[in-house]
């Protein structure tokens, strides 16, 4: 018996489970063996730590409350019977009264089920939409089963990103952070699961999604129209219905106001209960959703009786939500704050805070955590949504740094790659920093006086909590002041060396013949590394050279551009990167000539998915993929290693107006004859 | 000895079933009593005591409204175990578009053992045990809290969680290479000292 085998039986061995000549052999090996009884000594040590912990006693209410259902449940068996013998009595009187209900009432019968219907075809005609992720998991032993997942979007914009981008790899909300590439074509999508259980438990997974049009009510028993009443100037139905807890079984009396108009739940009224979604309720609440919000502030607020790991925060499962004047949330939030700072030094984001003058025509849409990585959760959003247009602003609050494994966060998540794709939405990303805090605002569609005075008010909230707001230091080359096509200075000798070609032996989805295989490395200018079919590595900064003979083969694969295709008025930005400390994002904006436009424009459009390589000076700086066919003539480089290589592009294209075709690098290669 | 004494009681709770199935609300107190630690242990491990106390009260009124549907087939501990494991599975996965983490407060926890750090060997605190053991899937966690603190063999263990013996095996010796990898750091730090 080797070592490996030893490591597998030491439980066993440890609780005596194991035939008497197994163990005897271990118990050789062992005395032979010092390092298998290191690890005999270890395993020992852990087990009686184990033991240790022993049985987690049963909390006093919890025995109080089981043994009320108990005896609930017993006394109704015994009804049972007595209602049996009963029955014909019962049914009788029953049918006596409904004759007479029918006879003598002059009210309407129940009408919620029109209110319902009516409440659906509004939510219709204002895009309300409600996507259900049907996702069958199959598990590592052969079994599967499948799960719902709901979504309620009232942008009508989300869905046509699934339909506008089949093969796109999209980034969703959904339990949690997942990443997925949804096929369009079959209906269906494969998901990575980001939490390490699941990665342990699951397989594979297929997602069905269908749309359907939602009404934000829900499945209430009994539901029956209860009257109208007048919220701000709009006449709403009153339903009321019964919601019956899913574990709990009890029962809580609910009421929704639903605007005539729009099908939207105006006010929500929670009876007295024990539990309604998993919190406890003691006495009715009630909040009006569409309340003017000027004065107001959302927040989340975590009990301190919340755990502490390792100087983490605990993720309670569900989150209170709630409206409360802004002086009370405001003290709230900061003595939250204080607790969370006080324990949580390095991080472990559990409070958020909303500007104070969101406007009140956007509704509070959701809130919780929108990203959760090994368990942790790293981000909590709220969103706002102005149900008319479906305009959105999300705050989110994150770790800059929220877990060594996290790699799904680091991505950008939700600051508008998904609100916008290639829509030319206006969106504006404001970043808080303190100490490994983070703090994001995205908007999507707004006007934009509107939005910079919800940033502004953002930033007033933040910094009324001690936080500083650090403004995007954006270093313009050539400076503003200066006109865009004046020359830079003194031209370089290589002018005009920037070149775009296709790609057309990289391998991808659109084009899995390619016999390359092509990785970014992270970190601005890092270059790629481009794999063979032999297995050959090809580094794009190391080897660019090899890279243009082996991969591009100018011989045979002329530039789709070339300088003559670029105007004379590029400019260099320098921005400070909005998610890592420190570092710096470089890019330049070129733009091209009608004729360049017009070639780029036809080409994207033919090349979906494939990738488009931009060399400088015979170094590939950029190879992105192409999405979406790219009209307008305008593009922005990236991959630059610093300002210094930006400027030089800079200056290289802007001189080269009146120059003479550009000698590049690239064109010092044997071209075909 | 421990196995007599498992003998023993699979032999009383049958009983206790049987007195049960005839109408004797007793017998339903005396197999809550001498299985409800248990139970509320297990769930209370597998899906954090936030949501323990709910799922505490569903597996035993479970329990109590198949009872008499009960066969005999395996002990009747055995298959209260089973009814809380499912329970418990059901319930993370409906959690998991929430939050598919697991709150742990050390106090909720940990038993009313003594720390492990008190005993001579153990290089870390309870709360650290604790918290490693959040890093084992649902399955794992499971079958270290059977397997330790509630001293269960690997085939007892099969049949709660429905497994052959080898996979249940295999569990526990991930899930203790898992702990051990995430408590070595510790280990390491008293051994230079």
């Amino acid at each position: 018996m080797n070592c490996s085998k030893i490591d597998l039986h030491l439980p066993g061995y440890l609780s005596h489970e194991l035939d008497p000549a197994t163990a005897e052999e271990i118990e050789r090996h062992i005395s032979g063996c010092s390092s298998c009884s290191a690890k005999l000594q270890a395993e020992r040590s852990l087990a009686e730590g184990l033991i240790a912990l022993g049985v987690c006693p049963v909390p006093q209410e919890t025995e109080r409350a089981l043994h009320e259902r108990l005896d609930g449940i017993r006394g109704t068996e015994r009804q049972g019977y007595r209602f049996l013998r009963a029955w014909a009595v019962a049914g009788a009187l029953v049918a006596m009264i409904m004759v007479a209900g029918l006879l003598f009432s002059r009210q309407e019968p129940v009408t919620a089920a029109e209110v319902l219907s009516h409440a659906r075809a509004a939510a219709n005609r204002y895009k309300s939409w409600h996507i259900v992720y049907r996702i069958r998991e199959h598990l590592r032993g052969g079994k599967s089963f499948v799960n719902s997942y709901e979504e309620w979007y009232r942008a009508p914009d989300m869905l046509t990103d699934y339909e506008k981008y089949p093969g796109q790899e999209l980034t969703l909300a959904v339990c949690g952070s997942v990443r997925m590439i949804y096929d369009s074509s079959q209906n269906t999508a494969r998901l990575w699961p980001m939490t390490k259980d699941e990665q342990h438990e699951i397989a594979t997974r297929k997602i069905t999604i269908s749309v359907e049009p939602k009404v934000d009510l829900p499945s209430l028993k009994n539901p029956h129209l209860a009257g109208t009443i007048v919220i701000r100037g709009k006449t709403c139905d009153v339903v009321e219905g019964t919601y019956v807890g899913w574990k709990s079984k009890m029962s809580t009396k609910i009421s929704y106001a639903v605007d005539r108009e729009t099908g939207l739940v105006m006010r929500r009224t929670i009876g007295s209960g024990p539990q309604v979604n998993g919190n406890m309720v003691r006495d009715t609440v009630s909040w009006e959703l569409d309340k003017p919000m000027a004065d107001s502030v959302f927040g989340i607020r975590i009990p301190k009786g919340a755990s502490v790991l390792k100087g983490k925060v605990g993720v309670p499962r569900s989150y209170p939500k709630m409206l409360l004047p802004a002086s009370r949330a405001q003290e709230m939030l900061r003595n939250d704050m204080e607790w969370i700072l006080e324990r949580c030094p390095n991080g472990g984001i559990r409070v958020f805070y909303a500007p104070a003058q969101v406007p009140e025509s956007y509704m509070f849409n959701w809130a919780g955590p929108s990203s959760v990585v090994d368990g942790r959760c790293t981000a909590v959003q709220v969103s706002y949504i102005k149900p008319s247009t479906g305009d959105t602003i999300v705050l989110e609050q994150r770790l800059s740094k929220p877990d060594e494994q996290g790699d799904a966060i680091t991505e950008g998540s939700f600051s508008g790659r998904i609100f916008t794709g290639t829509v030319p939405y206006r969106y504006a990303v404001l970043t808080w920093q303190k100490d490994k805090f983070y703090f994001t605002m995205t908007a999507s569609s707004l006007a934009t006086p509107e939005l910079i005075r919800v940033a502004e008010s953002l930033q007033l909230v933040v910094n009324r909590y001690g936080g500083s707001v650090q403004p995007r230091q954006t270093q313009t080359y050539p400076p503003a002041t200066e006109s865009a096509t004046v020359s830079g200075p003194k031209p370089v000798s290589h002018a005009g060396t920037l070149e775009f070609y296709y790609l057309k032996d990289i391998s991808t989805a659109s084009n899995p013949r390619g016999r390359w295989r092509m990785y970014s490395y992270p970190g601005a200018g890092a270059g790629y590394s481009f794999t063979g079919p032999t297995g050959k590595i090809i580094g794009s900064n190391a080897q660019p050279k090899q890279l243009l003979d082996e991969v591009v083969q100018p011989a045979k694969n002329k530039p789709i551009l070339t300088s003559r295709d670029i105007l004379a008025t590029a400019v260099a930005t320098a921005t400070p990167d909005q998610y890592t400390k420190g570092e710096t994002a470089v890019k330049v904006d070129v733009a091209l000539t009608p004729a360049g436009a017009k070639k780029l424009a036809e080409f994207t459009r033919t090349h979906t998915g494939e990738i488009l390589a931009i060399f400088y000076r015979g170094r590939l700086l950029m190879a992105p993929m192409i999405k979406d066919t790219i009209v307008g003539g305008k593009v922005a480089i990236t991959g630059l290693r610093d300002m210094r290589e930006a400027k030089g592009l800079v200056d290289a294209i802007n001189s080269d107006r009146t120059s003479k075709p550009p000698n590049s690098g690239i064109r010092q290669l044997p071209r075909s004859r | 000895m421990a196995k007599t004494e498992g003998v023993r009681e699979a032999g009383q709770d049958l009983d206790l079933v049987e007195r049960f199935r005839q109408g004797d609300r007793g017998a339903f107190d005396s197999l809550y009593e001498s299985h409800k630690d248990g139970i509320y242990s297990l769930i209370c491990r597998t899906v954090g005591p936030y949501s323990a106390d709910d799922a505490f009260q569903e597996v035993f009124i479970q329990i109590f409204r198949s009872a008499r549907r009960f066969r005999g087939d395996s002990s009747f501990g055995t298959w209260a175990y089973r009814i809380a494991f499912n329970v418990c599975r059901d319930l993370t996965r409906r959690n998991k578009r929430q939050v598919s983490t697991i709150d742990v407060d050390p106090d909720a926890i940990a038993g009313g053992a003594c720390d492990p750090a008190d005993q001579a060997n153990a290089c870390w605190t309870r709360s650290e045990l604790l918290e490693a053991l959040q890093s084992l899937t649902t399955d794992e966690r499971a079958a270290i809290e059977l397997h330790y603190m509630q001293s269960l063999s690997y085939r007892e263990i099969s049949g709660v969680l429905l497994c052959p013996d080898g996979t249940i095996k295999a569990r526990v010796h991930s899930a203790i290479t898992k702990l051990r990898l995430k408590l070595s750091h510790l280990v390491e730090e008293v051994d230079e000292r």
